[in-house]
């Protein structure tokens, strides 16, 4: 940590040759993180390079206290959310609407998922990646980046019941993507 | 086998750790964006001017090479004599030839006295022979006898002379053989005078929308143009077709499920141990009305007048192929829209609240820039093909920011094929 400490004052200090380290040490897992925001990989690089720019203008107010990496990731998935947002008003129609037809699979979210061969990450986060707009952006803030309903809804100018709701669809949802793919080795699912 | 506590721990495990390596564009943006801050928006015009000056450039610099070259060649063998000796010839006929300018040439005959070798001296390009050998058999020079010489006097050429001239014509500069007799005059004058034309094209090109998703438009056109010599103007009309994704937002309420609780069903408390209580739940969910929205985009249509008004320079050219540089200016009125209803499927659970026109509106008037170059290629003397790679940028807001709808100047980048006859 001390040669990020080292780093992170050199770009505070405008030193370009800083930046590039930086970048080096941060782009892949932050674009780990644009990655499972985006529908694909073209969004995800797009997400990456807005939010590196926002990164590198702002250092300065990174004042030390927390991990940089978090403060780092919370600029990714704000740019993210922006980017969702501006995409909003041309997005295509995506609301899921079938229904649960009588069925509640809300509590097989607590049930165990048996893998009985291994699948790469890559494969699994391009499960994400199919979920529509919306139920991946609650997706990924509340389950994999430990947000609150309440920080979602604010974040997403939504009702904290719609969050929820949303959650509890996309839950069903990657169920059913997961089965249709994967059904064979992974057991327990729907 | 690997055992996961719920589908939330499968995604966190697989979250966690992936780190796919980003392509090499994304630093070159953020060096873009970091060290030019500000910039790179200018920067896109940037690159479209410097790329537009580029073509201008190329086409400059072409002209000038291919001009450089012509006079090069004209004023190595402007002074070059050759003599010839002509067995029937009793009089000398002294032809200069005169550059007025990088294509026309004056021609002035001289009569002389009797001479005693019956020389006949021309001033030619280099040697008679290379030419031969450039173009046929066809135009070779060849000095009349006593005859043709009172007809020369009278400023008249046969078609053998004439089409002598048009070897340095056609070894330089790529003009016509003449293929009729006419007199120096008239030939003059034909190399001077205008030709129109006329033609029909069809275009296909990618509009690029900052806005929404980018669409293909196709253009069909009807031209008429006017040559003099390397310049041409052309205009014409055209029906022009664009699309463009709409959005329609419909809200609506349903009832969903906002979570749920364990009811408890029963209970039974072992005789054995009375703190033990075995409680029987089952899973009750709990819905509520929530409002919700749906986008829809689907495909808009507009139909366009289009009136484009062009300037053009040929750059290059032989007798077959040709190639110049075009930029003009297209004026379209918006003629016709082609709006899809808005189709919402809903279930019983849902109750449709409002919908919603989200998609901007069209102004009526637009004015594109263009800028293009233009591959001709030649069938016969009247008929030729046309390739035209074109680029078009609006100079207005396509749609009408009057009313609050956002400044858009797209532009297109497209391949036009053209027909065109030479009158």
């Amino acid at each position: 940590m001390v040669s990020n400490n080292r780093i992170i004052e050199e770009c505070k200090a405008g030193k370009q040759s800083a930046f590039g380290e930086l970048y080096k040490l941060y782009a892949s897992p932050m674009l780990g993180v644009c990655f499972r925001y985006s529908k694909n990989r073209n969004d995800a690089e797009d997400i990456l390079q807005e939010g590196f720019i926002k990164v590198f203008q702002k250092i300065n107010t990174y004042n030390g206290t927390g991990v940089f990496e978090g403060w780092l990731r919370r600029i990714m998935v704000n740019t993210a959310i922006n980017h969702y947002k501006a995409n909003l008003k041309y997005a295509y129609q995506e609301e899921i609407t079938d229904r649960n037809n009588g069925v509640d699979f809300i509590n097989k979210s607590k049930d165990k998922i048996f893998v009985e061969e291994p699948v790469s990450k890559n494969q699994i986060m391009a499960i994400v990646q199919k979920l529509p707009d919306g139920y991946r952006m609650i997706f990924n803030m509340y389950v994999l980046d430990g947000m609150t309903h309440k920080e979602i809804a604010d974040d997403l100018s939504i009702s904290v019941n719609t969050s929820k709701s949303q959650l509890s669809k996309s839950r069903r949802m990657l169920r059913k993507l997961i089965t249709e793919k994967y059904g064979a080795i992974m057991h327990n699912i729907i | 086998m690997k055992e996961y506590k719920n589908i939330d721990e499968l995604f966190k495990d697989a979250a966690s750790g992936f780190e796919p390596q980003p392509s090499a564009k994304v630093w070159a943006g953020i060096e873009e964006g970091v060290f030019n801050t500000g910039k790179s928006k200018r920067m896109t015009y940037v690159k479209w001017t410097l790329a537009a000056m580029l073509l201008l450039l190329i086409g400059v610099s072409s002209m000038w090479y291919f001009n450089a070259d012509n006079n090069q060649h004209i004023a190595e063998n402007e002074d070059i004599i050759i003599e010839t000796t002509i067995d029937n010839t009793k009089t000398n006929n002294e032809i200069e030839t005169n550059i007025l300018e990088t294509e026309i040439f004056e021609v002035s005959i001289v009569q002389e006295s009797d001479t005693e070798d019956n020389v006949a001296t021309e001033i030619i390009p280099e040697s008679i022979e290379t030419k031969e050998s450039i173009i046929n058999d066809d135009y070779l020079l060849i000095v009349k006898s006593d005859e043709e010489s009172e007809m020369l006097a009278d400023d008249a050429l046969t078609i053998e002379q004439i089409d002598a001239r048009s070897i340095y014509e056609i070894a330089y500069l790529n003009a016509e053989p003449i293929d009729k007799q006419i007199t120096v005059e008239e030939y003059l004058k034909k190399r001077r005078k205008l030709h129109t034309y006329t033609g029909v094209g069809i275009k296909a090109a990618m509009v690029y929308y900052p806005n929404t998703e980018d669409q293909f438009t196709y253009t069909a056109e009807a031209n008429f143009g006017i040559v003099l010599n390397k310049f041409y103007i052309e205009a014409g009309v055209g029906y022009q077709q664009m699309k463009e994704r709409g959005v329609y937002k419909f809200n609506y309420k349903s009832n969903d499920s906002i979570g749920f609780y364990n009811k408890v069903v029963s209970f039974e408390i072992d005789p054995l141990n009375p703190d033990n209580i075995t409680y029987k739940t089952t899973e009750t969910t709990v819905y509520d009305s929530i409002n919700h929205y749906s986008l829809q985009s689907p495909l808009f249509k507009y139909s366009y007048l289009n009136v484009p008004l062009k300037v053009g320079y040929k750059v290059w050219g032989n007798n077959k192929l040709t190639m110049g540089l075009e930029t003009g200016i297209i004026f379209s009125k918006l003629i016709s829209s082609e709006i899809p209803e808005p189709s919402f499927t809903s279930s019983n659970e849902q109750t449709l609240v409002s919908i919603e026109d989200n998609t901007p509106t069209r102004v009526d008037m637009n004015m594109q820039m263009m800028v293009a170059m233009r591959f001709n290629y030649k069938f016969t003397k009247a008929v030729s093909l046309s390739l035209q790679p074109e680029f078009t940028k609006y100079l207005n807001s396509i749609y009408n920011t009057d009313i609050g709808d956002p400044n858009i100047k797209p532009y297109t980048m497209g391949l036009r094929f053209g027909i065109y006859y030479d009158f």
